[in-house]
Order: structure tokens, then C-alpha cells, then sequence
């Protein structure tokens, strides 16, 4: 990961906007970045970190590739919002690659080039904190919080499980459906 | 507006930037974070994944090693709390946790793992102990006796008393 400043080119690969909003929303005087060192370039040659928005559509699938490859070595992609980390609600359309572990694999098979360093910053949009959050990660100023979670059901709460449904079940052997009691009140 | 005028105005407004990064940061009141399933509560129903827009959540049988999987990738959830809504025993919620971002793509999965009820005539497994469970609390005692056969072999079962005209 880069530990000098940040300069970020946008790239939009068909987003809805939302996270562009988000981003520009970072270098708004709330949540200013540039006190970071982190500035916005116009051109991928003069940047060192991709802000990565979309769910990658096929009209601009080469346009992207241009601009990935254009940015020089060391850099960091940040997948920006749930379309570039995963697809987003677009994962399986027919016209959308769908995420940017997909244009990595396009990127290994057809271009023979290694996918860069990526942070995925998920949200729908993420907030501009998430985002700082995410570049204060590439940059190496924090430590991650998120982590895999597995959970396998335990086999003490099995045998419970199991015998809490077997006594159910037997409860239920000798009864039989008669016709619902009708209650009179009297009046 | 005089230039005199703007820097009184911006001398009286301050200083606005936050120190987010180096200082906590306080989210709203109904804010819709990170979703976590609570592994204890969950019974396999499969009501997320019917609902989540984005199929984030997917809920799959896997029949060899007899477990049900549930499975949520965070990448692609768009935090809109239909999960939460929907869950009938309250196992899923939303957290105010927005700080998600990571470098390895593997960190953003919850699997949860449920053992699965083999049917007690073809012995096939169908669903969860804990489903089953839920269902047998919630029908009357006299409902309960198909519960321990899969869809199938159920099918036959009621087709048979169709045919006989009683229950045998």
C-alpha cells in the first residue's frame, strides 16, 4: 500500500451517480480530504489511486482497461459502492460484467496483466466517512475492522434440537381434529 | 456581499471540517449499517433471500455434507432492510457499523451452517431442526404428523389418504 499522498482519478464505469456524489461529498469542507494529502486529477497518467463507481457496463469495458492500464505502477483501485465490489443489483444483467473481480478475471485471461491492489468499500451508497475509512486503509493510517464470519451450528444444541422435536412430535400422536369447541356466552 | 462582510461571516461560522479519520465519527438515529446474522437465532427459513433485491443473501441446501448454508456477501448488499423486516425470529439485523472497507475480498461473507432433518422414509435431508421446530410450535398437535417426512414423500403420504378416504 502507498504511504506518501493520495491523487485519485474518478472513474465511473456506469454508475447511477450515487457514489460519484459521494465521493465529490469528500472533498466538500465538512469531510475535507485534501488535509490528507488526497487530491482529485483529470487524468489516469498523473494519478497514483482509481475511485472505482459501477457495475462495469460492456459499452465501456475497453474505455476502463484504457484507464486502468494508463495509471503507473505502485497503485491502489478503490471499489467504490455495491456495484464495483459485487455486482450491486446488477450482478447478473446481461449488459454489465458485473463487478470488479469479473474485469479482473477479463483482465488476467484476455490482457495478461495481474489485478492492482484493491480496498472494497461497500455501501449502497457508502457513506464519505466509509470512504475515508477506506482510503486511510490503502494508505496504511488504520487497521481493518472487518472480518469473515462462519458459524456452525454446535453439536450440543443438535442433541436438543432433536429431542425437543421428538417430544413434539410424540405429544401430537394422540390427538385427534374434532371440530373447534364453539364457546356460548350467556347472555 | 463586501469581502469585509464574508470574513465576518465565515469568522462567525468556524471551523465545519471533522476530524473523521483520528476521531470517532456519530451516525443517525435509524442509520442502516453492516447486517449481521445472528448464527444462534437463525433457523434456515430462507425468508432473506426470498426478499434481498440483490440475492445478497442466498439460502442453499447442501445435500452431501447435510447442512443448509446462508449465505451473505456484504459486497453486494445495498442495506435496505428487508431482511430485517422479514425474519420471522428477529436473527438478522442491521448494525450502525459502516466502516466495511477491506483489502481481501473473502472478508466481506457470513456463512451461517444449519444441520438438516433427514426424511424419516426415504431418508433424504429437507430442512432444519430448528425450522421444523418452529413450524410444530406454531400448527395444531394434530397437524404434526407429516412433519418428519420430506415434500415428496409427503406428497405420497396425503395422496394415499386421498385414496383410502381416511387417515390410516
Amino acid at each position: 500500500m502507498i504511504k506518501r499522498s493520495l491523487w485519485v482519478f474518478h472513474l465511473n464505469s456506469g454508475s447511477c451517480n450515487g457514489c460519484d456524489i459521494e465521493v465529490l461529498n469528500m472533498f466538500a469542507p465538512r469531510n475535507d480530504v485534501e488535509r490528507l494529502g488526497i487530491k482529485l486529477v483529470g487524468s489516469p497518467r498523473h494519478a497514483d489511486a482509481i475511485a472505482f463507481t459501477g457495475p462495469i457496463t460492456r459499452e465501456c469495458l475497453p474505455k476502463v482497461i484504457d484507464a486502468l492500464t494508463a495509471v503507473p505502477d505502485p497503485k491502489v483501485v478503490l471499489a467504490i459502492g455495491a456495484c464495483a465490489c459485487g455486482g450491486g443489483i446488477w450482478y447478473d444483467t446481461y449488459s454489465v460484467i458485473g463487478g470488479i473481480k469479473e474485469l479482473y478475471k477479463i483482465l488476467k485471461e484476455e490482457y495478461n496483466i495481474e489485478p492492482p491492489a484493491t480496498v472494497f468499500i461497500p455501501g449502497c451508497p457508502p457513506k464519505p466517512e466509509a470512504i475515508i475509512y477506506g482510503v486511510a486503509l490503502a494508505r496504511g493510517m488504520l487497521q481493518k475492522k472487518q472480518f469473515a464470519q462462519v458459524y456452525v451450528e454446535p453439536e450440543e444444541s443438535l442433541e436438543a434440537e432433536k429431542s425437543r422435536l421428538e417430544a413434539l412430535v410424540r405429544e401430537a400422536k394422540g390427538t385427534r381434529h374434532f371440530l373447534p369447541k364453539i364457546a356460548v356466552r350467556r347472555v | 456581499m463586501g469581502r469585509l462582510k464574508l470574513i465576518s461571516k465565515a469568522l462567525s461560522i468556524g471551523k465545519v471540517t471533522e476530524k473523521y479519520p483520528f476521531a470517532p465519527i456519530e451516525v443517525p438515529e435509524d442509520y442502516r449499517g453492516k447486517p449481521v446474522i445472528d448464527g444462534e437465532k437463525c433457523i434456515g427459513c430462507g425468508a432473506c433471500a426470498n426478499a434481498c433485491p440483490p440475492q445478497a443473501i442466498q439460502v442453499y441446501d447442501d445435500v452431501e455434507r447435510g447442512v443448509r448454508v446462508v449465505h451473505l456477501f456484504l459486497g453486494r448488499c445495498i442495506f435496505c432492510a428487508r431482511c430485517q423486516d422479514v425474519c420471522p425470529v428477529g436473527a438478522i439485523k442491521l448494525t450502525k457499523e459502516f466502516e466495511l472497507a477491506t483489502p481481501d475480498h473473502d472478508d466481506l461473507h457470513q456463512v451461517v451452517e444449519l444441520k438438516l432433518v433427514r426424511c424419516s422414509k426415504c431418508g433424504k435431508p429437507f430442512d432444519t431442526y430448528r425450522h421444523l421446530i418452529q413450524v410444530a410450535e406454531n400448527v395444531p398437535p394434530w397437524e404434526r404428523e407429516l412433519l418428519l417426512l420430506c415434500p415428496e414423500c409427503r406428497m405420497e403420504k396425503t395422496s394415499e389418504w386421498r385414496l383410502w378416504g381416511c387417515r390410516k
